[in-house]
């Protein structure tokens, strides 16, 4: 318990913020890779989602393409990708956006499965193009669960991103591994301390972006 | 017992072994995990008051990143001992596996609770034999994404020089040698789609009548 005190001790110790080394450019280097990570896994998650609720096409290969990459391991992408291209933040992001991509792809696909069907074909039959479908009514009505897909991958990246710290690429991980390294577990409390603030940071702005993205007409829907 | 050369012939006896280690910190993780999950669930499901506390407690859980949850459990369990690899992936485990199973036990029909009253059913008798069995499918649905994630996330116990599998990641990028992480990557994605298929078919044979639900909404 007391490395836990000292730990928040460490934390609180405005000496141990600054500098190349200090926390506040580790908790920076932290979130741009969370938020380069899960953007791109939004990018590339959530169109591949509403494709698939819309269509309706390539619900099994998304659910068994899903699985496969659930079980993808962090460490040996990054690894194999750092082997490959050194002490750039590729092997990182990709193995990130590799880790996200399952949950913003399934919740868009639930979101859009759990629209009532009267709504979808009211769309089509007030003669909405398929793009228009899709932005206007489907996308609108599917975001709760949207939102909470990429939350939930956004929590991932953060606790996982730590990895980084592994591979010299910084992060918070940084402390995790010197802390480890050197029996500083002080640091290594500080610095879990750190991630779980971060999380809690990142889950109050997904509650707001909640509350402002979504449609007040959508809203009681919103059961998660 | 290590990885010999820079090919990856000659090393299958590696990959075996370490597999088998990976297979039995996975095992007992689970069971851990679902041993824990199940009385945290029915908790929550007779006093549902609890669950909101229970769910971000197993939230902030899930956020402790794995390196940090070893150290911390280190004191308790030992740092050179693979228990806190162990315990940190069945505390994992529960933020999947303690929300499918409420929300499992909630989807039960009340009038197959109200008939369990009328016959006499305890609480505990009850839950056993009547609520989780009908609750199954959701549970194994839960199951099946712990183990794909745990199987997954074992090998960051590589790193502490823990979790088969992982240790050919951690040797392989210590020495540079492409084809053994290659050979890990592999291995794990494979022993997680195997165990996914197996959990699947048992899931099947234990209930079968949501198999004939689901063909039956299809046709």
């Amino acid at each position: 318990m007391s490395d836990f005190v000292d730990g928040i001790r460490w934390v609180t110790d405005g000496g141990n913020w600054w500098g190349p080394n200090g926390i506040a450019a580790r908790l920076v280097e932290h979130l741009w890779y969370s938020l380069l990570a899960t953007a791109l896994a939004a990018l590339v998650g959530i169109p591949v989602g509403l494709w698939v609720g819309h269509t309706g096409h390539g619900r099994w290969i998304t659910a068994n393409v899903t699985n496969v990459l659930r079980a993808v391991p962090t460490v040996g992408v990054v690894t194999l990708l750092f082997v490959w291209r050194p002490l750039t933040l590729w092997p990182v992001l990709v193995a990130l956006t590799v880790l996200a991509l399952p949950a913003v792809v399934l919740n868009t696909v639930a979101g859009v499965d759990s629209i009532e069907p009267t709504t979808r074909v009211a769309a089509q039959a007030c003669g909405y193009r398929a793009s228009q479908q899709v932005l206007g009514v489907e996308l609108p009505c599917a975001l709760p669960l949207v939102l909470a897909g990429v939350r939930s991958a956004a929590n991932q990246v953060i606790a996982t991103a730590t990895v980084a710290g592994f591979f010299g690429l910084g992060g918070l991980g940084r402390f995790l591994f010197t802390g480890y390294g050197t029996q500083r577990y002080d640091i290594v409390w500080g610095a879990t301390v750190l991630v779980i603030a971060l999380v809690l940071l990142v889950e109050a702005v997904f509650a707001v972006l909640q509350r402002t993205l979504v449609s007040p007409g959508v809203r009681p829907a919103t059961a998660t | 017992m290590s990885w010999n050369g820079r090919q990856f012939a000659g090393n299958w006896e590696v990959v075996w072994r370490y597999t088998l280690a990976h297979v039995q910190l996975a095992v007992v993780s689970l069971l851990l995990g679902v041993a824990l999950a199940l009385p945290l669930a029915y908790l929550a499901h007779r006093r549902p008051h609890t669950y909101p506390t229970l769910l971000a407690a197993t939230n902030v859980i899930y956020a402790i990143p794995s390196i940090a949850l070893f150290v911390l459990l280190g004191p308790l369990l030992g740092y050179t001992s693979n228990r806190p690899v162990i315990v940190a992936m069945a505390l994992y485990t529960l933020v999947i596996l303690v929300r499918n199973t409420v929300e499992g036990l909630r989807a039960v029909p009340p009038h197959v609770v109200t008939a369990a009253i009328a016959m006499g059913y305890g609480p505990l008798r009850r839950f056993v034999a009547v609520e989780l069995p009908v609750a199954l499918p959701g549970v194994i649905a839960g199951l099946r994404v712990a183990t794909v994630s745990t199987i997954s996330l074992i090998t960051v116990g590589g790193l502490v020089g823990q979790g088969g599998i992982g240790r050919l990641f951690e040797d392989g990028f210590a020495r540079r040698i492409t084809q053994e992480l290659w050979a890990g990557l592999v291995a794990v994605i494979v022993l997680a789609i195997v165990a996914d298929a197996l959990i699947l078919l048992v899931g099947h044979r234990l209930a079968p009548w949501h198999r004939a639900e689901r063909n039956a909404t299809r046709a």
